[in-house]
């Protein structure tokens, strides 16, 4: 846990203290953009540090695609294998 | 399309092979003789066309509208929101793609050269790397990917050249073992990673400077020939030197480096093709982030898109750190469903846009 805490906060440290003065200055439409993907960031932050196996697009993907996908394998797969 | 970056042809075919060549040469050869056994080449050849045939698509498209970037086009053809989907669609695979390149640097540098260094290691250095090349811009990309390509070709035409003297022709045969079906599994796979995700680049291709002209679409047509000829000698390669165990070895150019010994004064040289698959890695991400905070910025109209690239590096870190539960997940996400991701959020917008954009030229070109 304080090692993964670690791992995130100098992450955030090296993105964010370079960002600072350019954020002053940015526009709406930037400063919404660029809290928009923190946020995300913070979200899948909290899903590594807890290990809570939140959705993420793999999940999404998985739900989606896995019985389609599979289905094209099994098709193509020779029969003997 | 406001261009304030923009690179030559000659540039942006050496992104698109850097970007096509990246990890796969490295990644690839391994699960497509998995699947398709001694026709693996073949399977290369087939989804290579299909490349080719998406190259075409994408150039169509960028000669009906050469003023506008991607999303520009999207919004001209489909309207605003129909291209917010296809955007939001295109980010999904383009974000998985990203932060599956740095999970399988990570997978690739535990397994087979520093076992005992933690994957966030690596990660972070990728994540300032890959920060400061998006920061750069396109232009600094280009002059500097010209290098690395150039480095990764050469390291990769020594181990195949060294390789010689252990290739054993009688491995090829039988090409057919189990009829066609295999061949064309291998190509499902490929035809989804790499050749698939060719869509993506045409978010980066309007930095051209002159995306109409000739020499462009020469040299685009011959960079997935060599990417093409690249995958099917390294595939060759892993089934004459490993023969049957070619399908337990993952990261087969690197264990085929391995093996080469000539005399007693050139061993141990796969320390090259490691090097390798992290700067196509390296090259592969900077340039799948520089295309996710292109669809970005000229989706939300920002003036900045510099702005974007620590939060959206940090994001793709952090999504890296927190996705595979287990390797075996990871695989299956990459082997079974990954095709099939590419072929919705990539393919099927792009014809979906190409169709549209065909019936609409005419009342384009009308006033005109």
């Amino acid at each position: 846990m304080l090692e993964k805490l670690t791992v995130l906060t100098a992450f955030y440290a090296l993105a964010t203290a370079t960002d600072m003065r350019k954020l002053k200055a940015a526009s709406r439409h930037g400063k919404w953009s660029y809290m928009a993907l923190l946020l995300c960031s913070l979200y899948f932050s909290t899903d590594y540090l807890l290990d809570v196996q939140w959705p993420d697009l793999q999940w999404l993907a998985r739900h989606i695609l896995q019985h389609p996908a599979q289905a094209v394998i099994e098709t193509l797969r020779a029969k003997h294998a | 399309m406001k261009k304030h970056e923009s690179i030559g042809f000659v540039q942006t075919a050496i992104l698109l092979f850097a970007y096509l060549s990246g990890s796969s040469i490295i990644v690839i050869p391994s699960p497509v003789i998995t699947y398709a056994s001694n026709s693996a080449w073949l399977s290369i050849l087939l989804s290579m066309m299909f490349g080719l045939v998406i190259l075409s698509v994408i150039l169509y498209l960028l000669r009906l509208y050469p003023d506008k970037s991607f999303i520009g086009i999207c919004r001209a053809v489909i309207g605003r929101w129909p291209t917010v989907i296809v955007a939001c669609l295109m980010l999904t695979m383009a974000f998985h793609m990203a932060s599956g390149i740095i999970i399988d640097v990570v997978a690739f540098m535990n397994s087979m050269m520093l076992p005992e260094t933690p994957g966030y290691i690596f990660m972070c250095l990728m994540f300032i790397m890959s920060a400061l090349l998006l920061r750069t811009g396109i232009e600094s990309m280009a002059r500097m990917f010209t290098i690395l390509t150039i480095v990764v070709f050469l390291f990769w035409l020594t181990v195949i050249v060294l390789l010689i003297p252990s290739y054993q022709l009688d491995f090829l045969q039988p090409v057919f073992p189990d009829g066609m079906k295999p061949t064309l599994l291998g190509s499902y796979l490929t035809s989804g990673f790499p050749y698939g995700e060719i869509v993506l680049f045409a978010v980066i291709l309007p930095f051209t400077r002159d995306i109409k002209s000739k020499p462009l679409k020469r040299s685009l047509v011959l960079v997935i020939l060599l990417n093409g000829a690249m995958l099917t000698v390294t595939t060759l390669s892993t089934i004459m030197v490993l023969g049957p165990i070619a399908t337990d070895k993952k990261y087969s150019l690197f264990v085929l480096a391995q093996t080469i010994e000539i005399g007693d004064m050139l061993e141990r040289i796969e320390a090259i093709i490691g090097m390798s698959m992290i700067a196509g890695s390296l090259m592969k991400a900077s340039i799948t982030l520089f295309a996710i905070q292109t669809i970005i910025t000229e989706l939300f109209g920002l003036q900045d898109h510099r702005l974007l690239s620590n939060p959206l590096c940090l994001l793709v870190q952090i999504m890296s750190l927190s996705m595979p539960t287990t390797m075996k997940a990871w695989e299956n996400l990459v082997l079974v469903i990954h095709p099939l991701w590419v072929g919705i959020a990539y393919i099927l917008p792009l014809l979906l846009v190409t169709i549209v954009a065909t019936f609409k030229q005419p009342a384009r070109a009308a006033p005109a």
